[in-house]
């Protein structure tokens, strides 16, 4: 069921965690939303080593969201990785970036992001934004299967 | 007799003139002994005639060059002439002299060559100024190529620089707007949860600090866009202005006919400049001229071209309340605003559309009168075709 799948964001910044949780509070979003602090954390649960091993606790997520400035491993190389993954190769990503640089945009694309995104500043914003992917992303859209690898 | 003085005289002549000349004339027969010396001669080897008519001409050869002298005779012995032949010869001191040669065969009444008679030229002093010369040109390359290297590594630095500030600026962004964001949503998140313990004016100030956050938040955004207008490479292509102004038009909600009317004087000739920069400055121009406006007063917007040498200038005449004259002096500068508080701006979009037409190459003014409008325009380079 859609509604199950848990969204894993990767954001070093709390207060946008903190936004980005209200936001989808007041959206009414129902999906889980798994966070971790940078782009290797982000590596390590998907790939369920170290403290993400248990795959009850930290699931598959349907929906991975990525901020592109973060410690340790950037948003973008997190998505090259995923891309180069067998079994993350289809798993819905989204990049958000609080920049628009232009090259970024078209290296994300290359590197097969599904949604590039500016980071809203307000809170009326964000609660849009939030409206938007769960009507688009977590209603309409259809996941593809993704099995750990 | 009379026969004689007719033959003498042109014949003393030209004794004068050989003995005069500055040059060497000096003639010698096929065995090579030196037949005459002239004072030029003299001048130059410093042999007087008296020393020197009679001997070999290899006296005057450097022993290393003593084969030209065989070379020369067989030419000679074969009719031939030869020309500003540069070589050294020896002086008497046995100093080097650098000459030019000019050798002719002398032929006797039947066409045998008999001897030759040599012009020396000292050419020492012309040898010394090229070499001078060659010397300075070579100073010169040394001079260029150091300058040339000196160029080269400052345009690394400088390149390193400008790689620099552009991921500063990009870094500004990230760093400087991620608090800002958080200022204006925490103050949000307060209106919303605690709305109701806050009374009207506590909540008019929580609203101004928002705006004021959000404000600055577009002046980084602006500035952003400023840096990386002066920075990154414009193409430069023919641009059809009367579309992209519809275009602009057609997008903004700002400038549909309800909220303003725009005339333009069709149709407006193309130009030569950047579309996504051309784009950004006359929505910026077209922008200012909703924006400021006497309160109750419906924006009205006129767009006119004008042709002259190669160029287009585009009018934008507004309703608006004009500026005085001296803020116009700094109007295109970063971060002036004309108008204070009374109306919103970041003080950044006419800076933006100076630097932006600059690049293109054209240029960009403004006539206007407090309260009697504002008449912007830019000039660029009119696309021929």
């Amino acid at each position: 069921v859609k509604r199950d799948r848990c969204i894993l964001v990767a954001e070093d910044d709390e207060n946008d965690v903190t936004f980005l949780q209200r936001a989808f509070a007041r959206a009414e979003v129902r999906n889980p939303l798994h966070f971790v602090p940078d782009g290797q954390a982000a590596i390590d649960y998907l790939s369920g080593t170290g403290a993400y091993s248990d795959r009850n606790q930290h699931p598959l997520p349907g929906l991975v969201l990525l901020d592109l400035k973060m410690p340790r491993k950037t948003g973008m190389d997190v998505l090259k990785w995923v891309r180069g993954q067998e079994a993350f190769r289809c798993l819905p990503t989204i990049i958000f970036s609080s920049s628009t640089h232009p090259d970024e945009i078209e290296t994300a694309y290359r590197n097969g992001v599904n949604a590039f995104v500016t980071k809203p500043s307000g809170m009326p914003e964000r609660t849009e934004l939030a409206r938007m992917i769960k009507g688009f992303w977590l209603t309409f859209n259809e996941f593809p299967s993704v099995h750990s690898p | 007799m009379s026969q004689d003085s007719i033959t003498d005289q042109p014949r003393l002549l030209l004794a004068a003139i050989v003995d005069s000349s500055e040059d060497a004339i000096i003639s010698k027969n096929l065995e090579s002994i030196i037949t005459s010396w002239n004072q030029g001669a003299q001048r130059i080897f410093g042999y007087s005639e008296e020393e020197i008519v009679g001997k070999s001409v290899l006296t005057l050869i450097p022993p290393e060059l003593h084969r030209e002298e065989p070379v020369i005779l067989a030419k000679l012995q074969q009719g031939e002439r030869i020309e500003h032949f540069e070589t050294v010869r020896m002086a008497k001191n046995g100093r080097s002299v650098q000459v030019s040669l000019t050798i002719s065969p002398i032929k006797d009444g039947a066409g045998r060559v008999i001897g030759a008679s040599k012009i020396v030229r000292d050419i020492t002093e012309r040898k010394r100024v090229e070499r001078t010369l060659v010397e300075a040109q070579m100073q010169l390359q040394r001079h260029a190529m150091d300058l040339e290297e000196r160029v080269e590594e400052r345009t690394v630095t400088l390149r390193k620089m400008v790689d620099e500030l552009q991921a500063f600026s990009y870094s500004l962004s990230h760093d400087l707007r991620a608090p800002l964001r958080a200022v204006q949503s925490y103050l949000q998140i307060l209106l919303e949860d605690n709305g109701e313990q806050i009374d009207a004016s506590g909540k008019a100030t929580v609203q101004k600090v928002i705006s004021s956050a959000q404000r600055m938040d577009r002046m980084i955004l602006e500035l952003l866009n400023f840096t990386r207008l002066s920075q990154e490479s414009m193409t430069i292509a023919p641009v059809d202005v009367e579309k992209l102004i519809r275009g602009i038009m057609e997008e903004r909600l700002e400038l549909q006919p309800e909220c303003v009317a725009i005339t333009i004087a069709s149709p407006l000739p193309k130009v030569l400049g950047n579309e996504a920069s051309l784009t950004q400055c006359i929505t910026n121009l077209l922008d200012n001229a909703v924006k400021f406006v006497a309160p109750g007063v419906k924006p009205e917007i006129q767009i006119s071209s004008e042709n002259s040498d190669g160029k287009v200038r585009l009018s934008f005449k507004d309703n608006g309340i004009g500026i005085d004259e001296d803020a116009q002096k700094q109007l295109f500068q970063m971060f002036q605003r004309a108008h204070g508080t009374a109306y919103t701006g970041t003080g950044i979009g006419l800076a933006i559309v100076r630097r932006a037409v600059e690049r293109m190459g054209g240029s960009v003014g403004v006539e206007s009168k407090l309260g009697q409008g504002s008449r912007f325009w830019l000039q660029l380079p009119g696309a021929s075709s």
